[in-house]
């Protein structure tokens, strides 16, 4: 079962540690990321920073869709990463239960694009004309998307943060 | 509620305190003090803050130097009930602390012990883990 999925370039950071995988009371974390899956230096540091006691599976997006599909997940509340909205399009056409999309950081880590800089969109978003496109499509899979950095902070629709 | 007093020289307080903002969000129960950043008076500092603090309500002080000016100054204050001081306390500390305090109305003196030895074991030589990052399937479920 997905208690929680969350956009967030920095994918397991301090925040998923100490906010949110207390807040949804997760008993695993699924990081769905190509990148990541590749590489087990990023791995490894992916795992020093998730919180004791929760399971963390790395996988790529096509090996977190099956993951996520396992029947076997149904009973753990499992909470999902991924850095990027497109990620986030992909795992919704093909896994049930997302309860809505969560975005927290974006745009400050990925180099820019030659010749397209990023605007800022929020405290913690900062697009490209085309990642603004890719927000924008993740509307498409029909599902809720909220930005909002910690459990505290205010929450706002993403198609009023794109307006 | 468990108040906190973060006191540094210079800005490392106020610098902790933007870290938590990050981190954690804005926490209402922690104060801080920059000390001899400003012509303002440390003591005076100290003063109004406690000034502000109920009777009965605990403080926790925390200090960025053992042995430090600002831990001497924290010293004195020992002598009011319901008072503590931590020095040379890190970020890891600090984070624990203030953000595990929401529903706490008093930390214990063995709830603070084990909290300094969890973030004391944060602090250390990270070496590159050369072991295998296969998952299996059975491991996860």
């Amino acid at each position: 079962m997905i208690v929680f999925f969350r956009i967030d370039e920095r994918l397991i950071h301090g925040q998923i540690a100490i906010k949110w995988s207390k807040y949804t009371n997760a008993e695993r974390i699924v990081v769905a990321n190509d990148a990541a899956a590749a590489s087990p230096i990023i791995q490894k540091s992916l795992k020093m920073a998730a919180p004791a006691g929760i399971k963390t599976a790395i996988k790529s997006v096509e090996d977190a869709i099956k993951l996520l599909n396992d029947p076997r997940g149904e009973k753990l509340k499992m909470l999902v990463l991924v850095n990027c909205p497109e990620d986030a399009s992909e795992i919704a056409e093909h896994v049930k239960g997302i309860p809505y999309i969560n975005i927290g950081n974006y745009g400050r880590i990925a180099p820019e694009k030659p010749g397209m800089p990023r605007k800022m969109y929020g405290a913690n978003i900062f697009c490209d004309e085309i990642e603004v496109e890719h927000f924008k499509k993740l509307l498409d899979t029909g599902l809720k998307c909220i930005y909002q950095t910690t459990p505290e902070a205010p929450a706002e629709d993403i198609s009023k943060v794109f307006d | 509620m468990v108040h906190f007093l973060l006191g540094s020289h210079g800005t490392l307080a106020s610098g902790m305190q933007s870290s938590l903002n990050i981190l954690v969000g804005n926490m209402n129960n922690l104060t801080v003090i920059d000390a001899y950043v400003d012509g303002m008076n440390v003591t005076k500092k100290f003063e109004d803050f406690f000034a502000g603090v109920g009777e009965g309500e605990q403080v926790i002080m925390l200090s960025d130097l053992y042995g430090g000016s600002v831990n001497q100054l924290m010293y004195q204050y020992l002598a009011r009930p319901n008072t503590k001081l931590i020095s040379g306390v890190n970020l890891a500390l600090v984070l624990e602390l203030v953000a595990g305090s929401g529903t706490v109305e008093k930390f214990s003196d063995e709830t603070l012990a084990q909290k300094i030895e969890e973030a004391r074991q944060t602090m250390k030589i990270v070496n590159m883990d050369t072991g295998s990052t296969e998952d299996t399937a059975e491991d996860f479920f």
